[in-house]
């Protein structure tokens, strides 16, 4: 799944670790979050949209062509 | 920061439990006559338990004392430990590894139990202990495989 975390954390002018401490996760996890390899519980995905007023469906693009099983 | 001291605290309180119950053991083993439970579990199952709960004990006192001293680096161990991401490799390195212990450890019965009766070679005692020994082993290196891999390219 894409998503538009790291033009919103730069927005911010948020370093990785900040976002990782506002939302209680690793860097590492925030890292493969922007890298995409990872796709978050939807508690971290509303804890993250919360931290920048946004819904989750601005932070995160989902497409069912994507999405094998649907 | 109140979860932190939660969590750190735990660690203590678990140390003291291990520790506590190691204690136990030895003085079981130490007090309780041989003709009662026997030599195996006086010699040798119960000194065993106590070596493993008493050090679980001390690892985990040593590690609230150092986590106690640097608050950033026990703030950093904290966190790994509630993150999502590597609680969900964790848990597929660990089922995994559960998946192969359980059909080695199954195969290994099965062989144990039929091997004699259809011909094939059989297990002496000594070398059914080392066929566990090898699953367990087996099932740490699978777990702990699943968790690097899963770390360095996941």
């Amino acid at each position: 799944m894409k998503n538009r975390l790291e033009k919103f954390r730069t927005d911010k002018g948020w370093t990785q670790q900040q976002l990782s401490e506002l939302v209680g996760v690793s860097r590492q996890t925030i890292i493969s979050l922007e890298h995409g390899r990872y796709n978050p519980s939807i508690l971290l995905a509303f804890r993250l949209a919360r931290q920048f007023d946004v819904t989750i469906e601005e932070l995160f693009i989902y497409r069912m062509e994507e999405d094998e099983d649907a | 920061m109140r979860n932190l001291e939660r969590w750190t605290f735990s660690i203590l309180k678990w140390g003291l439990v291990f520790g506590a119950l190691g204690l136990l053991s030895a003085l079981a083993a130490l007090l309780l006559p041989m003709k009662v439970i026997g030599e195996g579990i006086k010699q040798g199952f119960l000194p065993g338990v106590s070596f493993l709960l008493v050090g679980l004990g001390i690892v985990s006192i040593a590690q609230y004392l150092y986590m106690r001293r640097h608050r950033n680096t026990a703030a950093q161990i904290a966190l790994r430990e509630r993150d999502e991401r590597i609680n969900s490799i964790r848990f597929r390195a660990g089922y995994r590894a559960f998946q192969l212990s359980s059909s080695l450890g199954f195969a290994v019965l099965i062989w144990s139990a039929l091997a004699g009766s259809v011909g094939l070679p059989t297990f002496s005692h000594e070398g059914l202990w080392f066929a566990f020994l090898a699953v367990v082993c087996l099932s740490y290196i699978v777990y702990v495989a699943g968790i690097v891999h899963a770390e360095t390219h996941g």
